[in-house]
């Protein structure tokens, strides 16, 4: 295992692009993270209620509820961690355009190996975007929430769990659209066309089945905080809001990641490298 | 012998070409084995089944005796086609992910590089180099750990004159050192220069397959000529170990049976009272050998 990753980060830790897009990742985190509190304050400004926003902030950043907020920002589909997504397809379609896969199987690696690698990877990105998200948690929390109490800090950090499982099945399905297709424009124009094509279907399927699409899924573990400001504009507005992690939804979830891993290692399997 | 490698019943289909047809062979310990074929032959396809990268249709092959395993893959050090490394890390860097994956010490790094040259460019991004260079840093990987057989996929392929000079010598120091070493070609010259046995293939079949000298000495003819041409041609037809007898032109060309040698005719011709003006050995090259397998089997 640790040799695998030792393997596996020998060949990214020279590699430019690798710490660019990673840095890219980080810098986009941040100025999210630092820049919404700033951003409340001018929409308060500007909008003449600045009371209202004010309570809104209030919410958004209080122990424990930010947790399920920041998580749910952080993990949306069309938002920053496409960059992450990026990263892993690139890694592993460089593997096919150079060839490296065959003669890392050459060397002595095995296909099963590969793919652990590969999953190592994608754990240790995860672990990587999960920690920050939890320094900024704290960070913010510590500046704006009103209860600082250990047991209102530590509160709903399960919604971190939650990230975590979100962020490694998205990598995991990144990485397998790499392996089936290969070459890295067209594992990209797959993508995207697919976070496009998945939202058309939800609309237009059954609403029983809709949360079994892959991406809802992978979506489905940290729902809709009730924080929006629909609930403050208008206090009547009714929606049945979860505000904790539902075994069902991680069950699912981790149900497409091991689908993902098995596809991928069936495909590696039967082809020829 | 000890068997390094033996391949039984080996098939492979593309579609409807039938890249390796049934292909059984045997590699022993020291051998230096030539695999030789035209393009298309089923060379690369049959080193990529053996090394784990193309799943075979049907067939089986065993390394050291072993059913196929990762564990015996290290012990292989091979170039497959064409060098194949990350283009943005260095020669080391890319020479050190191999010796993790095989479990090979990183002091082998140096020596390798010196071995092919490349020492002072270690430090060098992969991409920066020339394709001789690139073609020396896949030998170097392959020599990582003393590998017990070394496999080159067309090595020359792509090189200048002077590249081509430098890696059959360095191939034929290896072999010097009693390494088993499989080398796929399509060049008889590459072949017939370095290997010790061969394989001919093509279509993915097996046409021959022995000892270079085998091949070699099955052809041999002999040159004859002497003031009287015709008293010649008939006293040779007296001689037992000769099997064909043609005149071309002002030589007779006698083709020896087996088991007789250059000397036995010229002592029965000298027995006869006939004095040579000449008298030569005809070697059919590998080359014609080769050509000539290639067509009888059209």
């Amino acid at each position: 295992m640790i040799r695998l990753l030792k393997i596996e980060l020998q060949k990214h830790i020279s590699y430019k692009a690798f710490w660019l897009m990673l840095l890219f990742y980080a810098l986009l985190l941040a100025v999210m993270i630092f820049g919404i509190p700033g951003l409340i304050d001018y929409i308060a400004e500007k909008s003449g209620e600045p009371s209202k926003f004010r309570i809104f902030k209030a919410i958004v950043f209080n122990f424990p509820d930010i947790w399920q907020n920041i998580a749910f920002v952080a993990s949306a589909r069309f938002f920053i961690k496409i960059v992450l997504g990026i990263i892993i397809i690139i890694i592993v379609t460089n593997e096919f355009h150079f060839l490296t896969i065959r003669s890392n199987i050459i060397s002595g690696l095995d296909k099963k190996d590969f793919l652990v690698a590969k999953i190592e990877l994608v754990i240790l990105l995860s672990l990587f975007s999960t920690l920050i998200i939890f320094l900024s948690g704290l960070y913010l929390g510590f500046m704006h929430s009103a209860s600082k109490s250990v047991f209102d800090v530590f509160g709903k950090m399960v919604f971190l769990l939650g990230y975590f499982i979100e962020i490694f099945s998205y990598l995991l399905f990144c990485m397998m659209l790499g392996i089936i297709f290969k070459r890295t424009g067209i594992t990209f124009v797959v993508h995207f066309v697919y976070l496009i094509v998945e939202p058309i279907l939800d609309h237009n399927l059954n609403e029983k089945f809709t949360p079994y699409l892959p991406l809802n899924a992978i979506n489905g573990i940290i729902k809709t905080p009730n924080t929006s400001l629909i609930k403050i504009k208008s206090p009547e507005f009714n929606y049945d809001f979860q505000e904790f992690v539902s075994m069902s939804d991680v069950g699912v979830c981790l149900g497409y990641a091991a689908l993902f891993v098995g596809l991928s290692y069936l495909i590696l399997k039967k082809r020829d490298i | 012998m000890e068997k390094i490698l033996s391949i039984e019943n080996l098939n492979k289909k593309y579609g409807r070409i039938h890249a390796v047809n049934n292909l059984n062979l045997e590699i022993n310990r020291g051998n230096v084995f030539g695999i030789l074929g035209p393009n298309g032959s089923g060379k690369t396809t049959t080193l990529g089944i053996i090394l784990s990268v193309i799943n075979a249709d049907s067939g089986a092959f065993s390394w050291f005796g072993n059913p196929n395993s990762k564990e015996d893959r290290k012990k292989i050090g091979s170039i497959l086609e064409q060098p194949i490394f990350y283009p943005y890390l260095s020669a080391v860097k890319n020479l050190r992910i191999i010796c993790d994956i095989k479990g090979v010490n990183y002091s082998e790094i140096e020596r390798v590089l010196h071995i092919v040259d490349l020492f002072e460019r270690r430090d060098s991004k992969y991409r920066t180099f020339s394709y001789g260079m690139k073609q020396r840093l896949a030998i170097a990987a392959a020599l990582l750990g003393k590998p017990e057989v070394l496999i080159f996929d067309e090595p020359t392929n792509g090189l200048d004159p002077k590249g081509i000079a430098e890696i059959r010598e360095l191939i034929i120091n290896i072999a010097r050192q009693g390494m088993t070493i499989i080398l796929a070609s399509h060049l008889l010259d590459e072949v017939q220069k370095t290997c010790s046995h061969v394989a001919v293939l093509k279509n993915g079949n097996k046409l021959f397959s022995g000892k270079v000298s085998d091949v070699l000495s099955i052809s041999d003819a002999v040159e004859l000529s002497s003031n009287n041409l015709e008293l010649l041609s008939l006293v040779i037809k007296e001689f037992e170990g000769t099997t064909d007898v043609n005149i071309e032109k002002d030589l007779i060309v006698a083709r020896l049976k087996a088991g007789t040698t250059i000397y036995d005719l010229n002592y029965f011709l000298i027995g006869k009272g006939i004095v040579l003006t000449h008298l030569a050995e005809r070697k059919k090259s590998l080359e014609n050998q080769f050509l000539e397998l290639l067509t009888e089997n059209e």
